[in-house]
This record gives C-alpha cells, sequence and structure tokens, in this order.
C-alpha cells in the first residue's frame, strides 16, 4: 500500500528531516510510527498525501508514484486517503452532518445517497443521531469520531493518523483506537503517528521508529508484544 | 439530479450558506463596495456633468458668417452646401436679411422704430454655424479661412481665442478626468481585493481542511466567487441608493445655493432600475474580480 525507496526530504535547515528512508507497509496493516517531536513523523505523512515533494527517491501509495505528481492531481489523492489530525480539523460553521457531507460533495456525491451515507458513517463510528450538532457542542473525543467519519466517507483504501490521540484522555483514547482497529479489520490500511508509547503498547501491532529521520527500527506485531 | 446540476446547485447553496455564516464580513465587504462605488458614481456623474457644460459653452459659440448684400442665391447655395459638407459643422442655421430685422425688432423694441426709419435694412443674412464638439482650435481658424474665401461673404465672427482657451480647457478635462477615473477604479480595485482578503484570511483554515479532504481549487474557489458577487450586488444597490439619497437631498440645497456647475451633476443620478442593475452588476464584477485578486495567494501550494 505505501512503499518509500531511499527518500531523502531536505527544508534546507540544517539536517534533512528524512533522509534515505526505505519501508514499506502492505494493504490492510495498522502499523504504528514512533518517534520524538521533531522525529520526521508529520512530514513523512505530508509526504504520503502529497503536501510535501521529496528532494530524492519515490513514494508509492496503492502502485501510484506520488512522489511526481503533478499538483492538480493531488486533491484526486487525497479522496482516497483518509487524514486525521490531532485536533480534528472539523470545519467549525457546519454541522456535523455538514461536516461529513462536504467530504462528499467534494468527491461529487450529493443528495440523498450522500445524507444516508452520512447517517451508517455516524453510526459506525458511534454517533448515530448527532447529524444536526455543531464541533463546539461535541467533546474532544466525539470530535475524533466525527472526523473519522469524514475520513472514511469516500471509503479510502489508506488512513493516515497523525497524534490523532494527543488531545484525548486515556479511556476516550483507548475508544478510538478500538474504532481504529475495527476499521483495520474491516480491511483499510492505517498509518498512525504517534509519541505515546502507552497507544502502542495497547494495540500490539507494527512499529516503525523514527529517530532524526531515520528509521531505527521495524518490530512486527509479534516481537512488538514480546516487548510489551 | 444530473452531475452538472447537482454542481450548480451546491455552489448557490454554498454561496448563500457562506454569506449567512459570515454575514458581518460579508457585510463589511459589501458596504466597502458600496462606498467605492459611491465615490466612483459621484465622480462620474460630476465629470459626465463639467464635460458637458464645456460642451455646451462650445457649442455656443459656434462662428457667424456675414453675407454681402449683393450675395447672390447661386453662391450662397454653393457655400451652404459645402459647409454641409465638412465634417467640423454639426448643424446650420440660415438668416435672411428679413429674419435679422425682425429678430433685433423682438431683441430691442425700443430701437425698432429707427430700424424702420432707414430706407434699406442694413442687417445682413447670415449663417450661424454650430461646431462638432470634437472640433479642434486650428482645424476651427482654417474653416473660417476658407469661408472667408468663398465670393459673397462679407466676414466671420467667432470667438477665436475664446475658443482655443475653451477647446483646450475641455481636452485637459477629459484627460485628467480620464486619468482621475482610471486611478479611482484601480484605487477601488485595491480596496476591495484587501476587503475580500481579509475575509478569505479569517476562513483560511478553513480552506486548509477543505484541500485536505481533497477539493480542487476550483471547487474551493467557485463559492468564493458566488459569494463575492452577492455582497457585491448588495454594495452596488446600497451604492445606487445612496446615490439616489443624495441627488434627493443634495440637488435642491445645490439649486437653492447657487451651486454653479454642480447643479446638473446630481440630475444624472436617481432611483432608477437602470441605474440599479449597472451599479449591481459593477458591485457584483468587482466583488468576484476581488475574489480572483486575493483567491490566488490562498490556493498556492
Amino acid at each position: 500500500m505505501i512503499r518509500f525507496d531511499h527518500v531523502t526530504k531536505d527544508f534546507g535547515h540544517g539536517e534533512p528531516v528524512l533522509r534515505d528512508l526505505s519501508f514499506h507497509i502492505e494493504p490492510g496493516e495498522l502499523s504504528f510510527l514512533i518517534g520524538r517531536s521533531g522525529a520526521g513523523k508529520t512530514t513523512l505523512l505530508r509526504l504520503i498525501y502529497g503536501a510535501e515533494r521529496p528532494d530524492s527517491g519515490t513514494i508509492r501509495v496503492a502502485g501510484r508514484d506520488v512522489s511526481r505528481l503533478r499538483k492538480g492531481s493531488v486533491p484526486y489523492l487525497r479522496r482516497n486517503i483518509g487524514i486525521i489530525f490531532q485536533d480534528s480539523k472539523l470545519l467549525e460553521s457546519r454541522t456535523v452532518e455538514g461536516n461529513i457531507l462536504f467530504a462528499l460533495q467534494v468527491a461529487g456525491i450529493g443528495g440523498r445517497i450522500a445524507r444516508r451515507r452520512v447517517g451508517e458513517l455516524l453510526e459506525r463510528v458511534g454517533m448515530a443521531g448527532r447529524e444536526e450538532s455543531w464541533p463546539a457542542e461535541l467533546s474532544g473525543g466525539e470530535q475524533q469520531r466525527v472526523a473519522i467519519a469524514r475520513a472514511l466517507a469516500n471509503e479510502p483504501a489508506l488512513i493516515l493518523a497523525d497524534e490523532a490521540t494527543g488531545n484525548l484522555d486515556p479511556d476516550v483514547s483507548e475508544e478510538i483506537l478500538n474504532l481504529f482497529d475495527a476499521i483495520n479489520q474491516a480491511g483499510t490500511t492505517i498509518l498512525f503517528a504517534t509519541h505515546d508509547m502507552d497507544v502502542v503498547r495497547e494495540m500490539r501491532k507494527r512499529v516503525l521508529t523514527l529517530v532524526a529521520g531515520e528509521v531505527v527500527s521495524d518490530r512486527p506485531p509479534e516481537l512488538e508484544a514480546a516487548y510489551g | 439530479m444530473s452531475r452538472p446540476l447537482y454542481r450548480l446547485a451546491y455552489l448557490f447553496a454554498e454561496g448563500v450558506r457562506a454569506v449567512r455564516t459570515h454575514l458581518a464580513l460579508a457585510v463589511m465587504t459589501g458596504l466597502t463596495i458600496a462606498v467605492t462605488l459611491l465615490l466612483l458614481g459621484l465622480f462620474g456623474a460630476v465629470y459626465h456633468d463639467l464635460a458637458g457644460v464645456a460642451e455646451r459653452i462650445h457649442d455656443e459659440l459656434g462662428m457667424v458668417v456675414f453675407l454681402t448684400d449683393d450675395c447672390a442665391p447661386a453662391q450662397r447655395a454653393a457655400l451652404t452646401a459645402w459647409l454641409h459638407h465638412r465634417p467640423e459643422v454639426a448643424r446650420m442655421e440660415e438668416t435672411s436679411k428679413e429674419e435679422a430685422a425682425a429678430a433685433f425688432a423682438s431683441r430691442h423694441p425700443e430701437s425698432a422704430q429707427l430700424l424702420a426709419l432707414l430706407e434699406e435694412n442694413p442687417l445682413p443674412a447670415s449663417l450661424e454655424i454650430h461646431l462638432d464638439p470634437a472640433v479642434t482650435a486650428s482645424a476651427m481658424t482654417a474653416l473660417v479661412h476658407e469661408v472667408e474665401g468663398f465670393a459673397g461673404v462679407d466676414s466671420v465672427r467667432y470667438g477665436k481665442q475664446w475658443l482655443a482657451t475653451l477647446l483646450s480647457l475641455t481636452r485637459w478635462l477629459r484627460g485628467a478626468g480620464a486619468a482621475v477615473g482610471a486611478l479611482l477604479a484601480v484605487a477601488a480595485l485595491f480596496i476591495v481585493s484587501n476587503q475580500v482578503a481579509m475575509s478569505i484570511y479569517a476562513r483560511r483554515e478553513e480552506i486548509d481542511i477543505m484541500r485536505l479532504i481533497g477539493a480542487t481549487n476550483r471547487f474551493i474557489r467557485a463559492p468564493f466567487y458566488l459569494e463575492g458577487a452577492i455582497t457585491g450586488l448588495f454594495g452596488g444597490v446600497v451604492a445606487a441608493l445612496l446615490l439616489s439619497a443624495a441627488h434627493a437631498l443634495i440637488g435642491p440645497l445645490l439649486a437653492a445655493g447657487g451651486g454653479g456647475l454642480l447643479v446638473g451633476s446630481l440630475d444624472l443620478i436617481s432611483w432608477r432600475a437602470g441605474q440599479v442593475a449597472v451599479f449591481a452588476g459593477a458591485g457584483a464584477l468587482l466583488g468576484m474580480v476581488g475574489c480572483w485578486a486575493s483567491l490566488g495567494r490562498f490556493l498556492k501550494g
């Protein structure tokens, strides 16, 4: 699903953020990307969804070379990738339904089909019946559930989560992780960037550790369980 | 619903929704457009009227060709035919000796008897020539010289000095007016695009989120353009309303207080459907161009 081959990204402020990075993630995997702040996790995710371009190397997402993607093609790539951030990034001026509808409208889906789909998605993330709520009325965990529903709107093959549980209490965080696990069980590939080791230990999945722009360890779930 | 129709419905709904959600910003932008158009409208009215005044004075100056008493009908016909074909001549009025005497008598009734005492009518027949507004002073002088060369012409009277001054004043007024108008239009565009930029800047996070979800620049831009058009339309109607109020309130004051040349300026503006449509259209266009000028910088990368 994701393949990095000798990828280097340098913003020209000292050391490269990512250097000669190579790894791949199979379809249907749930993997964690860990590392301290500044290790390059966010840059790595931004390279995947086309917000940055590598200085060298190639990046393939679902077989498509995104490192050489034209700017005009980036929106179409993003419709096939669900992205979830620490701060949920909901549109404050739209209701819960409006936020999810917007993702569908971007892909040209509207009307009754879209509304029915919103209902299904909210049910899937445990927010059924909250269509008319405004983001400001929701707790952090609820906002993150809506963000997940929005990310799933166009049935992406890949979900990228950037510190998606960073702002949540441990209990809520666990609920969100279980939700990610259920989404992964349904076949969606997930790459979850975090600096919270508790999250990683709990899930016992593959872990890529990023230090100063390099993957210093890549432990499969079995081994991660043993380390746990 | 077909996809293009759905897109159109979506665009309209999004434009209206954006105006409703960001009503304060939309009203601010609309009022900026209104003030800008109001200034342009007032300037346009005053400019148009001043240019008109110059043309009217110019028109009144014209020239008068006095014919000799022995001017034969054929000579007169040749002269009038030649003048009719001259591009400098807008229109011409012929006055016979008798008509000149009658006009003199009606204008100066106290001296009419003096005229009757004379054996012969001393007043000459004449041709009053009204010039085309575009004629230059030098073309006018050349025309006078040519007319003076015709048989049967006694003399030509025209305000040579006045004409040259007036023509140069008219040209200067037109040039200066066009320059000030262009400057005002550029300033208007600058002010409006900055106002729109502020409105867009306040929503940059929204734009970022739209892009992360996979919205194309075109998809993001379209509702902004519609929003710009709606706020501009509102601004245009407000400007037309304010100009109409200016017409109703200031017009009579100017007339009563001896507003001079400016009295006619406000006659141009009043609450008329055509005028409102022009202002609304100009406002909508200004709003959309302002959006176009501002959106680019937020959608780069």
